[in-house]
């Protein structure tokens, strides 16, 4: 399909709360993820996508047809898109293979042609043996994958999935995760997919919108919002992260109260600012700077030790729980990244 | 799961005793009572009843009369409900708030209205006689038709009620799943009806119920149905055996839709996962807007704007009302309170009794809950005369039940045995959607067993409970058929009274007293408006 893009958006949901200037693409093909904390306005962004909500201000563009503006809205029905939603709103009174019929019985097949799409996306998410199945026999995993069923079998010019995992347990999810990755890249249909998780962003997503307070904080790959997070709340969202003010020395090295940082983004004129700093960006080493021991907590594999320095927290990852009240001392072996726009105090 | 304190089983097995002594016990004993050695005919009244061809005429007649009501209200009720809910029709918060007027007009009042308005002195009437080529008077005429509409008329609120609820509380995004690929009128047909469907036929149940056990509408336009004959049998040829076994049909009757209504509010396929407080997804009616406002306009000036309106007329000025209050008048002002006050005891202890065995419910296995469901909408199966010839069977007699049944508690009594079954309900659903972790929370805290319950859940459920008090305390005040058989000599409630006086041609005093009763049942539900902002609502 077509790319979506979205421009200026704003509508106002609540008298506190409003979306704002919300502007992103997605391209053919892709599968972009909204990201943000809960209430900060992805899934009012999506459901403004749908067309099941109108807009104040801007323009929702599917390709070249505008389906959202001032004056202008396409109905849900006629935008060729489809939405799992994060309840999934699988209908009780349907058995699966129903669920799907229902929806396709307006496309104009032919009743072979019908059952033959419908059997064929049964059998893509593993649920041809469980066609009659209605909705409360099925278990949570199947469920997630009916509801992803009733929405690609319309084959829609681009799938918007609201939090669908979000009660799925971490393996499910996980196994789901896949598949729903899986189906995207085989089909190659775009996806708008809405989440608090940052794991989830990180390991689904072409690309990643970062949201908050209704408005767009950082768009980007992955591996750029978490690397180069552009402020001090996408790398505190992301993540563990550390962030301290940091002073230009020379070249791309900052000094900060772990010492010496290299920064290679510090080249914008900036002689000062807040820098972010990845706990696996720190090391205990003997020529790093004194650091008192606060905690310790077990992440599988590896401790995550939050130590002090000047009256500031950080985060560091180590092989093994240092004791609380001792002394270690730390080194920034890897990167930081010079954070845009952020006068407040350092600290994590 | 079963997640229910030693004080929840405790309480809900006492309440569930009392409710067995009050609403269940009487009728069990009447038909008992039938096959007793010293009865004088035993199963020979069965068979004498039963198997006359009367009988089936007689049975035939009645379902008729309450399928055709329960078809109007379906008919009306349903489309009504949708476009007030669902819709964006104009002023459909105001149609919203005051369709089920109705329902708290007593059914022989509605009938009393519009036979006033079908009369020789408005042109409705003798044009209706000249299209029908009548000579007599048009409701005598068809007496089984009017019988319907009347009942239709007195009862379609039931559905709207019942459906607006299901359809207010139902997720949205049941309908939004489908806006992407499916037409609105497969979407209004295949899911949002379709879940809505429990609610839908719930209300049809009620109408059904109402119908078929009512004696005040068929009494007045003449109609032979079964509560009437019950009626005749016990107070006019003085034949209990008679009069139970003529009870029999009309029981088995009542008891298929609330066996069907039961069977399917238990499947899962019909029930929604959960009630959302989302506000239901708004249906632009486009160029239907109009014929739609119409309709709804016309449905409510012909179902509450002209009966009403007849009986503002009649009653005329406030002279009426103090001639019928007066002791120089009629005097009707201690059976106005006498009616007050046993409605309200009755919702009172209906509400007491249904919030223990709600929350015993609410708390236990699936197959407890929905047994102790069942049995608290059994009683609804028995029709008034029932009601009425089971209470007296089972009280008159010497002793502490001669004291019961020559006081106004007998009458309490009878309007718990009919009513009670809507309360049980309208607590019971309020407190099946109480999570028992708030209770539990408390427990952890060491908050004791009836604070827990008190301070908790039943204030959880305190709206549920407050629309079952209105809803007991309206139907106790205009209930008529079974005060007739019981009512005790020297107690007299108010519909008695009206009853008496509309034979008697004092339509200004019968009407001032009519709308002084519908008065009386608006102010509860004006107060629980006022209080909580929210409408009457049971589920």
């Amino acid at each position: 399909m077509a790319r979506l893009e979205l421009s200026q958006v704003k509508r106002k949901i609540s008298p506190r709360f409003m979306v704002e200037d919300v502007s992103f693409v997605v391209d053919a093909g892709a599968l972009t993820v909204l990201l943000g904390p809960s209430g900060c306005g992805k899934s009012s962004t999506l459901r403004m996508i749908a067309g099941l909500d109108k807009i104040d201000a801007g323009k929702i563009q599917m390709g070249e047809r505008t389906v959202s503006a001032e004056g202008i809205h396409v109905s849900p029905g006629e935008r060729n898109v489809s939405m799992v939603f994060q309840n999934l709103a699988l209908w009780p009174h349907m058995r699966a293979v129903k669920q799907l019929r229902f929806v396709l019985k307006g496309a104009g097949l032919a009743r072979k042609d019908r059952e033959t799409r419908i059997a064929r996306y049964l059998d893509m998410v593993g649920l041809s043996d469980r066609r009659r199945s209605y909705p409360h026999q099925l278990s949570g995993g199947e469920l997630q994958r009916l509801a992803l069923a009733r929405a690609l079998v319309v084959e829609p010019s681009l799938v918007l999935l609201d939090e669908p995992l979000s009660a799925a347990d971490r393996s499910l999810r996980g196994r789901l995760q896949k598949e729903i990755r899986s189906i995207q890249k085989q089909l190659e249909i775009p996806m708008v997919y809405v989440t608090h998780d940052q794991e989830e962003a990180l390991a689904l997503a072409d690309r990643i919108v970062v949201m908050q307070g209704g408005r767009v904080e950082q768009i980007g790959t992955p591996r750029d919002v978490y690397e180069r997070p552009k402020n001090r709340f996408v790398a505190t969202f992301l993540g563990s992260n550390n962030v301290l003010q940091g002073t230009k020395r020379e070249g791309d090295f900052f000094d900060t109260v772990l010492g010496p940082v290299v920064c290679p983004a510090g080249d914008n004129g900036l002689t000062s600012g807040l820098l972010s700093l990845r706990p696996e960006a720190l090391s205990v080493h003997e020529d790093g700077v004194e650091c008192v021991v606060e905690a310790s907590t077990y992440q599988g594999g590896r401790w995550l030790t939050t130590v002090s320095r000047e009256g500031q927290y950080f985060m560091v990852f180590s092989a093994v729980a240092p004791d609380a009240g001792s002394r270690i001392r730390l080194q920034a072996v890897g990167e930081g990244f010079l954070l845009q726009g952020d006068e407040d105090g350092p600290g994590t | 799961m079963s997640r229910r304190s030693k004080s929840v089983v405790i309480s809900g097995s006492v309440a569930m005793g009392a409710f067995f002594l009050i609403c269940l016990l009487p009728v069990a004993y009447m038909f008992f009572a039938t096959f007793e050695s010293d009865s004088e005919i035993g199963f020979d009244a069965y068979k004498k009843v039963l198997f006359q061809a009367r009988q089936w005429t007689l049975l035939w007649q009645t379902a008729v009369v309450a399928l055709s009501a329960v078809a109007l209200s379906l008919l009306f009720g349903v489309p009504f409900a949708y476009l007030t809910v669902k819709s964006d029709l104009p002023l459909r918060r105001f149609f919203g708030s005051i369709y089920f007027i109705p329902l708290i007009v007593p059914p022989y009042m509605i009938v009393f209205s519009w036979d006033r308005i079908l009369s020789e002195r408005f042109p409705l009437g003798p044009w209706l006689k000249e299209m029908f080529e009548l000579k007599g008077a048009l409701i005598g005429a068809f007496p089984l038709t009017a019988a319907s509409i009347f009942l239709f008329l007195s009862y379609f609120p039931l559905v709207i009620l019942l459906t607006r609820s299901a359809l207010s509380t139902q997720d949205p995004s049941f309908e939004e799943a489908g806006v992407f690929s499916v037409s609105e009128k497969r979407l209004r047909r295949g899911v949002t009806l379709r879940l809505a469907l429990p609610g839908i036929v719930t209300g049809a149940t009620f109408v059904f119920i109402f119908a078929l056990s009512n004696y005040g509408v068929p009494n007045m336009v003449q109609a032979n149905v079964y509560a009437l004959e019950v009626f005749y049998q016990f107070k006019t040829a003085y034949d209990q055996d008679a009069a139970t076994a003529s009870a029999v049909p009309l029981v088995l009757l009542a008891l298929i839709p609330i066996l069907f209504q039961r069977i399917l509010e238990g499947g899962r396929r019909y029930s929604s996962p959960r009630i959302t407080n989302r506000e239901p997804r708004i249906v632009p009616l486009g160029r239907w807007r109009i014929p739609a406002l119409l309709f709804v306009t016309v449905f409510l000036i012909v179902t509450v704007g002209i009966p009403i309106g007849m009986l503002l007329w009649l009653a005329g000025g406030i002279s009426s009302y103090r001639g019928a209050l007066d002791v120089e008048g009629l005097g009707a002002l201690p059976d106005l309170l006498s009616s007050l006050k046993y409605a309200a005891a009755a919702a009172t202890v209906a509400v007491i009794i249904g919030a223990f065995m709600g929350i015993l419910a609410a708390r236990s296995r699936k197959l407890v809950s929905g047994s102790i469901d069942f049995l608290s909408m059994l009683p609804f199966a028995f029709p008034a005369g029932v009601v009425g010839i089971g209470l007296i069977r089972l009280w008159n007699r010497p002793g502490i039940f001669d004291v019961v049944y020559t006081s106004s508690a007998i009458l309490i009594i009878g309007f718990l045995c009919r009513f009670a079954p809507f309360a049980f309900r309208a607590v019971g659903a309020g407190l099946k959607r109480v999570d028992p972790a708030f209770e539990e929370a408390a427990e952890v805290a060491g908050v004791g067993a009836f604070r827990r319950l008190f301070g908790v859940s039943f204030r959880m459920a305190l709206s549920g409970m407050s629309c079952a008090w209105i809803i007991v305390f309206i139907l106790g005040l205009g209930e008529l058929g079974m005060s007739r058989l019981v009512s005790p000599p020297g107690i007299q409630t108010m519909p008695l009274r009206i009853f008496s006086l509309i034979h008697w041609q004092y339509d200004n005093y019968v009407a001032a007293l009519c709308l002084l009763l519908v008065g009386a049942a608006l102010l509860p539900l004006v107060l629980f408006y006022l209080a909580t902002g929210k409408k009457l609502e049971i589920r």
